[in-house]
């Protein structure tokens, strides 16, 4: 993902001269093109977000596209007030993209792990909050919020995400994409999490059971629409995310659902807990049971325990 | 070296902008007495810089709204009273409106916000307008203009770790297109800077870090002037810093180096005092 990050930037600063390129002490892979081709639109700021941040709106009221990339946990946590002040209370076009999604950054440990971002950040008027589920569909996500000129937080992983595009798909604030067709159950992803949720849907169907799974790359504005008319077809869901669930992704589906109906509901993610386990990408998702084994037991409880009356 | 035509206008102007000065000070009283808002010792030790900036031929504004490449100021956040009387005086708005200061309905709210005219940013939340004014001078230079860009930070709040991240880039990036003012009078709202939590040696400090840094009386306009003129393009690789040695509450003997003043409401007996004292500085 990081490296897509890269390669399109560079695209888009070709294009467009009002774009500026903020780095907070990141192992680019080239940062030398970018010094070379733009020696004016690139600055790192090295490990200082708080002033990057306050910079980059600066560049914004100044007419300027910032593009602000840094470890996700430094931009929503260390520099919060940054963002909430000078980008979102003047609503200034600065898009900060965040990287180290959920558990990317997987043995650095709790520190650099982005498991709350989702809940801080929401709650900030006037900031979009986009996640790409994988590196295909980061190219539209970023077009669009720098199209958008107004504050954008993109959460984005880090490396060896599974790629679940053939093509890059169209992005549309607000709208959330139907990855997969079904009729028992809702799977709610947000971020490239969807892989594990697509591999437990294709041994369900083995068994019979259908799930939809929707990616949930607009997480604020939300698509509340589709999610509501899944929901009221299926009757049942589940939200998974590499996140904590209070105030991620289940509280924004909850939030969507209130007085829409009776469902079966059910919440995978980190429950009020820090990430605390090292290991690698795959260990730390099965050490807190965000599996495709896990995915597939969940919904296997929840479709006989429905059944059997047990809910 | 100033010749004698110089010196005589130079000292007409500055004897000009203590008029200007004692009227803007007059007008904030004014103000605090008929809203009751406002923090009238923050702004009264900065009111000589302000008006330096603003009528001492330093900021390239005018006519405001219709100059193309201007300069620009970001304030320090707790002087509204000051600000918005010297913007007001420079022609941003109408001055009546400074009687709706922070009352409801109003656009002039106790601490600045980049929705009044010619305040550029929201720097109430201290250590802030430092790195807003990094990427104002950042876009200057992107743009190819010769416009500077003024910042102005109380002392209190260089005890904010995000101003030490501004300096530096301010140094790292050769932002020579950047002046920042320090508004050094001493004083915080629980009691002096040195002993609440003491910045060590400034001056040192920041040239350190890389700075010209200049040591002025903040109130005297013949050091003011000449510190805050810095030459447009140039090439020096010093960025200005002006330590400007300021008295909270200067202008009325009553508030000076007033302890436990920070914000606070004058009673009536107070307000009589005050104003009965104020004076040219």
């Amino acid at each position: 993902m990081k490296k897509k990050f890269e390669q399109t930037v560079f695209n888009i600063m070709e294009e467009n001269d009002k774009v500026v390129l903020i780095t907070t002490d990141n192992d680019f892979l080239n940062y030398q093109a970018f010094l070379d081709e733009f020696p004016k639109r690139c600055y790192d700021f090295g490990i200082a977000e708080c002033n990057a941040l306050g910079a980059a709106a600066g560049l914004a009221k100044e007419g300027f596209s910032p593009i602000v990339y840094g470890v996700g946990a430094f931009i929503a946590y260390r520099a919060f007030e940054f963002l909430r002040c000078n980008t979102c209370m003047q609503n200034l076009g600065v898009v900060f993209v965040g990287f180290g999604a959920g558990f990317k950054i997987n043995n650095f440990g709790a520190t650099h792990h982005s498991t709350e971002d989702i809940s801080v950040l929401r709650a900030l008027p006037n900031l979009s909050l986009f996640a790409p589920a994988s590196v295909n569909e980061l190219p539209p996500v970023l077009k669009a919020s720098l199209a958008l000129k107004t504050p954008v937080y993109i959460r984005i992983g880090k490396c060896f995400e599974t790629e679940i595009y053939d093509d890059e798909p169209e992005f549309i604030p607000q709208k959330s994409k139907i990855y997969l067709e079904g009729s028992d159950i809702t799977l709610l992803t947000t971020g490239n999490i969807i892989a594990e949720a697509i591999k437990a849907a294709n041994k369900l169907k083995k068994e019979g059971i259908n799930a939809e799974i929707i990616n949930v790359s607009s997480l604020k504005p939300v698509d509340k629409k589709t999610i509501i008319e899944s929901v009221q077809k299926t009757k049942r869901l589940l939200t998974i995310e590499e996140h904590q669930i209070q105030g991620g992704l289940a509280s924004i589906v909850s939030d969507c659902l209130a007085g829409k109906g009776c469902f079966l509901f059910e919440k995978m993610g980190l429950n009020n807990e820090f990430a605390n386990e090292f290991g690698w990408y795959k260990d730390i998702i099965d050490t807190y049971k965000l599996n495709e084994e896990c995915i597939y037991n969940k919904v296997k409880q929840m479709i006989l325990g429905d059944k059997n009356g047990k809910f | 070296m100033l010749g004698f035509c110089d010196r005589l206008k130079e000292k007409y102007m500055n004897k000009e902008l203590q008029k200007i000065a004692f009227d803007i000070r007059k007008k904030i009283l004014e103000i605090n007495k008929a809203t009751n808002e406002g923090h009238i010792t923050s702004s009264f030790s900065c009111v000589e810089l302000l008006c330096a900036l603003y009528f001492g031929n330093v900021l390239n504004i005018y006519p405001i709204s219709k100059i193309k490449n201007p300069d620009k100021f970001i304030a320090k956040g707790h002087s509204t009273l000051a600000l918005y009387s010297v913007l007001a005086k420079a022609g941003y708005f109408m001055e009546d409106e400074l009687f709706s200061f922070a009352k409801k309905g109003t656009r002039l709210g106790g601490l600045a916000t980049s929705t009044v005219p010619g305040v550029e940013a929201h720097t109430g939340s201290l250590g802030h307008g430092l790195s807003f004014g990094v990427g104002v001078a950042l876009s200057q230079r992107i743009k190819n203009t010769n416009a500077i860009t003024y910042v102005m930070t109380g002392d209190g709040e260089c005890q904010e770790g995000s101003i030490w991240e501004a300096a530096h880039s301010i140094v790292q990036f050769k932002l020579n297109n950047l002046v920042w003012i320090i508004d050094k009078n001493n004083l915080q709202v629980s009691g002096y800077v040195d002993k609440v939590m003491s910045l060590g040696n400034l001056n040192k400090r920041l040239e350190a870090i890389g700075f010209d840094c200049v040591e002025i009386d903040g109130h005297n306009y013949s050091q003011i002037i000449p510190a805050l003129k810095i030459e447009r393009g140039s090439n020096s690789n010093k960025p200005r810093v002006i330590i400007a040695n300021t008295i909270k509450g200067k202008g009325s003997k009553y508030l000076e180096n007033r302890l436990n003043y920070h914000g606070k409401k004058p009673s009536k007996d107070e307000m009589e005092i005050i104003i009965n004292e104020l004076r040219m500085v």
